[in-house]
Order: structure tokens, then sequence, then C-alpha cells
């Protein structure tokens, strides 16, 4: 963590606004970047990201350092999405996860850019195993520290890594097996 | 085979992602002033909902005690057989679930 980043967190937890704001506008375009990825929706990645921003505004004296500030916000925003999730009826979030990955791709498209097809595989993982996958193999972080942010036991995090890759893997094959 | 394979899925997944991230690089972060008054107002809406919360803890707790002088008052042997009777109830269920538990203890 650079010593500004700091110095701006300590600021913030003893109340000075502006610092938090600068914190915050830093961030965001990572924690939006992660959300992205996480839902493949970009509309609800906006959404959850102010979300995120008002709960580390209200939870921001309880930060203790222990992890990255980046780190803390990637969890806050993954139990944010979680307990969203829950909140919602199954076809809902079927119809909502489509239009996102559909929104994404009309991006790609309109840079005439190639949409992939392990990004579309990994559309269609479930969101557990999606945020399994990406915390471990994009983001880097350990079986622990996974373990931490899904609030799943270890062993529920590897092995939802690992049916997270078996699942890409399968899709692909099933996809080169189509052509 | 299967580790080359993993490799080789791992690397396909992270250019990929990347790649995604980079469609994304031209997103703008919410302006400084913006960010500011979303802090103003939500400090404002804490303290209110801290007030409110406030307000109905002592409304609560002004009700629970007007009760308890009142029965104090207009019938105060119920009043302390209540007062006796929960401990008392609260004492019996845990006697009871400590002999059961000793019980299955010895069966097994």
């Amino acid at each position: 963590m650079s010593d500004g980043t700091h110095d701006r967190i300590i600021r913030a937890q003893q109340g000075d606004a502006s610092a938090l704001a600068v914190l915050l506008r830093d961030h965001y375009a990572f924690l939006y970047k992660y959300l992205i990825k996480v839902t493949m929706d970009p509309s609800l990645a906006e959404e959850l990201a102010q979300d995120t921003m008002v709960r580390c505004m209200e939870k921001i004296a309880a930060y203790n350092g222990a992890s990255s500030f980046s780190s803390w916000l990637i969890t806050i925003a993954t139990r944010l999405y979680i307990d969203r999730k829950r909140r919602w009826k199954l076809e809902m979030q079927w119809k909502r996860q489509e239009e996102g990955v559909r929104s994404i791709r009309w991006r790609f498209e309109s840079r005439n850019m190639e949409w992939s097809e392990v990004l579309d595989a990994l559309s269609r993982l479930t969101s557990a195993q999606r945020m399994a996958v990406l915390l471990k193999h994009y983001y880097g972080y350990g079986y622990e520290e996974i373990a931490d942010i899904l609030q799943i036991p270890s062993g529920t995090a590897k092995s939802r890594v690992a049916s997270g890759l078996n699942q890409l893997r399968k899709e692909l094959s099933e996809d080169e097996e189509g052509e | 085979m299967k580790k080359e394979n993993n490799e080789e899925l791992l690397r396909m997944l992270s250019s990929d992602l990347a790649r995604l991230d980079a469609q994304y690089d031209d997103i703008s972060p919410p302006s400084l002033p913006g960010l500011e008054q979303l802090i103003a107002d939500e400090a404002l809406r804490r303290q209110r909902q801290s007030r409110r919360e406030f307000q109905r803890f002592l409304l609560v707790g002004l009700f629970l005690v007007s009760v308890v002088l009142f029965s104090l008052g207009f019938a105060p042997v119920t009043y302390w057989i209540l007062q006796a009777a929960f401990p008392v109830a609260a004492l019996g269920g845990l006697t009871v679930m400590r002999f059961r538990l000793r019980r299955e203890d010895t069966e097994e």
C-alpha cells in the first residue's frame, strides 16, 4: 500500500471527508472492473460499486489494515453481491445475467474486437464458481483469503475453483466439438 | 498432459480477462465534489437513522418500565410471582437438559 493511500485512510478514519472521497475515487476503476468480471453485468457492477462505496463510508473506521485496502473493498463488494443474489429469484437472475453478457459482448463488437469463447464459458459458470476462479487465477489470492472473502471454509473455496475450471474446460471442449 | 491443459486454459483465461478489463479502461470515476456530496448525504442519513433508533429505544424502554411499575403498584403479588417464575423455569430447563445429556452419555 502506498504512503499516500495509508495517509488518506488514516485521515478518512478521523473523519476527513475529502480524504475519503479521493480514496474512493482512486479505487473506483479497480472495484468496477472486479465487479464487471464477477457479475458479467455492467449496470449491476455500477450499482454494486456505488453500494460498496456507501458501505465503505460506514465502515471505514473498522478497517484495520490486515489486508490491503483494495482487498477490503473486494470483500465488501463480494458480500454485497452474494446478499443481492440471495434476494433475487432464479429466473430474474438468469435474465439479468443474459442481458449483462449481451451488453459486454456489444462493447467488444462495437470496438471491432472478437468476443472470446473463454469469456462466454466464464459467463455460464455459476457466480460462486466464477468468483472463486477469478479470485484465485486472476487476482492471485490464496485459498484461505478466498475463503475469508466469500465467508466459506477453505476446502469449499478449493473445490469451487477446481469445479469451476473443470466446467470451463468442459464448456470449451463442447464448443470445439460443436464447430 | 492434464497439467499442460490446465496451464493453457489459465493462460487463455488470464489473457481474455485482461482484454475484458481493457474494455473498461476508459470508465470515468465519479467526480470528487460528487463523492464528497455523497459522503455528506450518507453521514446525514446515518445521523438521522441513529437518532430515530435511539428515540425508538427510549420509547420501548419507557413502555417496559411503565408496565413494570404499573404491575408493581396494582398487582404486586403477580409481579413477584412472575419475577420468580422466569429464573426458576430457566434453571429447571437447564437442569433437565443436563440430566438428559448425562443419561445419553451413559447409554452410549
